[in-house]
C-alpha cells in the first residue's frame, strides 16, 4: 500500500517535471554550437582515477609531453578520499607548466572555451547533494541540435551525456570548471583578473619562470591593466631583479595611482636615490 | 582542539617573529604579492600572516600523509600549493570534494533530484 503511495507520488513528480521546468534546453542558454574538439586526447581511467586522467587529458592537448595519467597520480591521489582535490588538480597543472583558467558558471562559458579550441575539465557531482560521487571528466562538444554534452569521461571516449543530465551534476559540483593554458597564449575567454588570478598561486609557490610568462602575456594583451603591471613587477622582484621590479610597479602606478599595494612595494625596496615620479 | 591551538599559538609565534627582526617576513621583504594584491579583503605580508600559512602547511601535509600520501611526496604537494590555497584546504581536507569515480546515476538518486527540482526545493539551474 505504502509503496504505491510512493509509486504514485513520484509519478506526479515524473509529470510535473515535464511542465515545470527543470533543466532548460542547451540551445537557450549558449549562442552557437561549437564545433567537436576532435583532436583532444583521451586517458581511459583505472579505477578512482578519473583525476589524473582527466588532467592528462587537458595537459596533453595543450603541449604538455610525458605527463601521462601513472605520473600524474602521485601528485593527485589521495588514497583515503578516493580521489583528487581541486586545489591539487589546479596545482599539479602549474607544476607541468600550465596556467589553470577558471570558467565562468555557466554553459555559455564553456561553449566559449570550446569555442577557442580548449577542452574543458568539469568537475560533476553524480550522486546527489547529500551523497555526492565526484567525478572530473573533460567536456568536448556542446550539441544543442542533440541534447546532448561530449566528454572524454571514464572509459567513455565520447561519452554522450543528456545536456539536462550534465547541467545538473556540474550544478551540484558547484559549477567548476577549467582549462589547462600555456602562459604565453591568454584563452580568447579570459579576462585579465581571470587570468592574473590563475597565474598569481604560481609566484606564491616559487613557480617563477611560469608567472613571469604568464604576467608578460598579460602586459602584451592587456597594455593598459595596471594590475597586469604590477603582477608583473612582483615577479620580477621574485626573481630578485629589482630593478626591473620597480620599472613595472612604476608603469603600473600610472596606469592607476590608487594601487595602494603596488606603492608600498616601491617604498619598500626604495634604496634612497630619489624616485623619478615626476609626472605622477 | 586544533583551532584552540592555533588561536593560542599564533598570537604567541607572531610575537616572536618580530622580536626576531621579522625573520620569516623578510623572506618577502613586506613586499605584496599578486595573490595577495588579488585578494578583496586587503593583504597581510607581515609575520602573522607567515605563521598562519606556515602551520596550514604543516596540517595540509600531516594529513595527506595521514590519508595514505608517501611522507616525501606529501612535503613535495603542499609545496606547489599557494599560501592561499592551503589556507583554504586546512581543515577541509576530509570533506572538500574528491573526484574519483564514475558510476552510472542509479535510479533511486535520479528520482529523487527529479522531485527536487520538480518540488522547487532546489534551484540549481538558475543562470546556467
Amino acid at each position: 500500500m505504502a509503496v504505491r503511495g510512493a509509486a504514485a507520488v513520484v509519478a506526479a513528480a515524473l509529470g510535473l517535471t515535464g511542465c515545470l521546468g527543470g533543466a532548460p534546453p542547451l540551445g537557450s542558454v549558449i549562442d552557437r554550437a561549437p564545433v567537436e574538439l576532435v583532436g583532444t586526447p583521451f586517458h581511459p581511467q583505472t579505477a578512482l582515477q578519473c583525476g589524473p586522467a582527466a588532467l592528462a587529458t587537458v595537459l596533453e592537448d595543450s603541449g604538455v609531453r610525458g605527463a601521462g595519467p601513472e605520473a600524474l597520480s602521485d601528485r593527485l591521489f589521495l588514497p583515503e578520499r578516493g580521489g583528487s582535490l581541486q586545489a591539487e588538480m589546479l596545482a599539479t597543472a602549474r607544476h607541468h607548466g600550465r596556467v589553470p583558467v577558471r570558467l565562468a558558471g555557466n554553459m555559455q562559458a564553456i561553449a566559449d572555451a570550446l569555442a577557442g579550441g580548449d577542452p574543458v575539465l568539469v568537475l560533476q557531482n553524480l550522486g546527489t547533494p547529500w551523497t555526492p560521487v565526484w567525478h572530473y571528466a573533460v567536456v568536448v562538444a556542446l550539441r544543442p541540435d542533440a541534447e546532448t554534452v561530449i566528454l572524454r569521461s571514464g572509459r567513455e571516449r565520447r561519452r554522450h551525456e543528456p545536456a539536462a543530465d550534465f547541467m545538473r551534476s556540474w550544478s551540484l559540483a558547484g559549477r567548476w570548471a577549467f582549462v589547462a593554458a600555456p602562459p604565453e597564449r591568454i584563452p580568447a575567454f579570459a579576462d585579465v583578473r581571470g587570468w592574473l588570478t590563475a597565474a598569481a598561486p604560481a609566484e606564491s609557490a616559487g613557480q617563477l619562470d611560469l608567472a613571469l610568462a604568464a604576467y608578460e602575456a598579460a602586459v602584451a594583451r592587456w597594455p593598459e591593466a595596471a594590475l597586469a603591471h604590477a603582477a608583473r613587477g612582483n615577479a620580477l622582484h621574485a626573481r630578485g631583479d629589482v630593478t626591473a621590479a620597480r620599472a613595472a610597479w612604476r608603469a603600473a602606478l600610472e596606469r592607476d595611482p590608487d594601487l595602494k599595494a603596488v606603492r608600498d612595494n616601491l617604498a619598500a625596496t626604495a634604496d634612497g636615490s630619489p624616485e623619478p615620479t615626476g609626472g605622477m | 582542539m586544533q583551532r584552540m591551538l592555533r588561536t593560542a599559538v599564533i598570537p604567541f609565534l607572531a610575537l616572536v617573529f618580530c622580536f626576531q627582526g621579522v625573520a620569516a617576513a623578510a623572506a618577502g621583504s613586506g613586499v605584496v604579492g599578486t595573490e595577495a594584491m588579488l585578494a578583496e579583503d586587503a593583504p597581510a605580508a607581515d609575520a602573522r600572516a607567515t605563521v598562519q600559512a606556515q602551520l596550514a602547511r604543516d596540517d595540509v601535509r600531516a594529513q595527506m600523509a595521514a590519508m595514505g600520501v608517501d611522507p616525501d611526496m606529501a612535503a613535495e604537494r603542499v609545496a606547489t600549493l599557494s599560501d592561499a590555497e592551503v589556507q583554504k584546504l586546512a581543515g577541509n581536507i576530509e570533506s572538500a570534494p574528491a573526484g574519483g569515480d564514475v558510476l552510472a546515476v542509479v535510479g533511486i538518486v535520479f528520482v529523487v533530484l527529479l522531485i527536487l527540482e520538480a518540488a522547487g526545493v532546489t534551484d540549481i539551474f538558475k543562470s546556467i
